[in-house]
């Protein structure tokens, strides 16, 4: 409904104008009484944000962005769901589980709702990384594919399957992939994304 | 039986009854006071008890939003501080049955008992309201991070700072509540202790103590 600075300014004109109307003590408790309000309204907020601060690496230019802070130079996968599709496990946001399933964090202000699946060392092939990564989460990201020519074609993940003219889509570090997951070489910081695209 | 009493609140709803219930509970305990003759201390220290008893559990729903820590941060400067240690153990027992009881009911007894022996000990200098602001502002920064600590008994000492760093938002809002519960209530409360005490604190024998603030 309000973000922060609106409750902060809205809180600010409480207390200016309850310093003119009271003196003293009635004037400190008009003002300690409207800051707790307001503070009780926004606390949601920012705990969520100081949350965000303390626990996820904030750089736009580093390739795990938006990603726990421990995550840093290691292997991560995460599946985006379209906006009218998220499955319900992932209606909060963006999910975050450790390499051995365990949800560590959920920032529900990510532009992007699905799951993040992180903390993972020493993967080369990308199709076996994403299979086993998706594992830990039990059926939650259960990955479905076809064999083709060109290796596995995933069709559906987390029980999305695209239909029409849309189709799971992989990225690799921020850029999209010229490969498919079966011929993806990953590092140790690299950042798997599968989101759903347009043809 | 159709259950016609069953009725569904929403937590702003909730919330709002359980202040009606407070401010209903304030209400008849003044009351009940002034019908008391002074000098009735034990009286007053199970009112004070009732008091945050009631007061932790009904604002239950605002996370770290209590009346608790002023209380016994008033009972030590006050009454002294065996009397704040008496309301600190019982508020924190009684109000985890509700709240939910473990080793942390430990660590939050001790705390506020610790918080009201200060108050007890620094009495003779904690004697404006802007000096009371700041010592319960601290207070509320102090029982945090105490009670903090009983997560070591399950988690590494390492997992301790990142966990004090999380909760910062909610140390703020115990900090803002109980400046707020000082600004409101410590001349009430104060005056209440103060008539029914004949103080006995560390530093020695206080007759009735006049309120400052």
């Amino acid at each position: 409904m309000f973000g922060i600075v609106e409750i902060i300014f809205i809180a600010t004109a409480f207390t200016l104008f309850s310093s003119t109307l009271f003196t003293d003590l009635k004037r400190k408790q008009a003002i300690s009484a409207i800051w707790l309000i307001a503070l009780i309204i926004s606390i949601p907020l920012i705990n969520t944000e100081w949350a965000r601060m303390t626990n996820l690496l904030l750089d736009e230019e580093h390739s795990h962005n938006g990603l726990p802070k421990e995550w840093e130079n290691k292997q991560v996968l995460c599946v985006h769901f379209p906006e009218d599709s998220i499955p319900s496990d992932f209606i909060e946001g963006r999910y975050h589980f450790n390499n051995v399933g365990e949800e560590v964090f959920v920032d529900s202000l990510w532009n992007n709702s699905g799951a993040c699946i992180g903390g993972f060392t020493d993967y080369v092939n990308g199709f076996n990384f994403m299979l086993d990564a998706t594992n830990t989460t039990g059926e939650k990201l259960e990955v479905q594919y076809s064999e083709s020519n060109f290796g596995p074609y995933i069709t559906s993940i987390g029980g999305y399957e695209p239909t029409g003219n849309t189709y799971w889509s992989l990225y690799h570090n921020g850029a999209e992939s010229m490969v498919g997951i079966g011929d993806l070489e990953i590092k140790n910081d690299s950042v798997v994304v599968w989101q759903v695209a347009t043809w | 039986m159709p259950a016609y009493h069953v009725l569904e609140m929403g937590p702003t709803t909730g919330l709002l009854l359980n202040l009606g219930l407070l401010g209903l509970i304030c209400w008849s305990l003044l009351r009940i006071e002034n019908n008391i003759s002074h000098g009735q201390k034990f009286l007053i220290l199970g009112l004070c008890a009732i008091f945050g008893i009631a007061g932790r559990i009904l604002l239950s729903p605002i996370p770290n939003v209590q009346p608790v820590t002023v209380i016994v941060l008033l009972a030590g400067i006050r009454m002294g501080a065996k009397e704040s240690v008496f309301i600190a153990t019982i508020i924190a027992l009684c109000s985890n049955l509700v709240l939910g009881h473990g080793i942390w009911t430990l660590y939050q007894a001790v705390a506020w008992s610790l918080i009201g022996i200060l108050g007890a000990i620094y009495s003779s200098k904690i004697d404006t309201l802007s000096k009371l602001i700041y010592f319960s502002a601290f207070s509320g920064l102090f029982f945090n991070w105490f009670v903090s600590i009983s997560i070591l008994h399950g988690v590494s000492f390492e997992i301790l700072l990142p966990y004090i760093i999380s909760g910062l938002p909610f140390d703020l809002l115990h900090i803002v509540g109980n400046v707020t519960f000082v600004i409101w209530f410590s001349t009430p409360l104060s005056e209440i202790m103060s008539k029914h005490n004949s103080k006995i604190t560390l530093l020695g024998d206080i007759e009735n103590e006049p309120t400052i603030y």
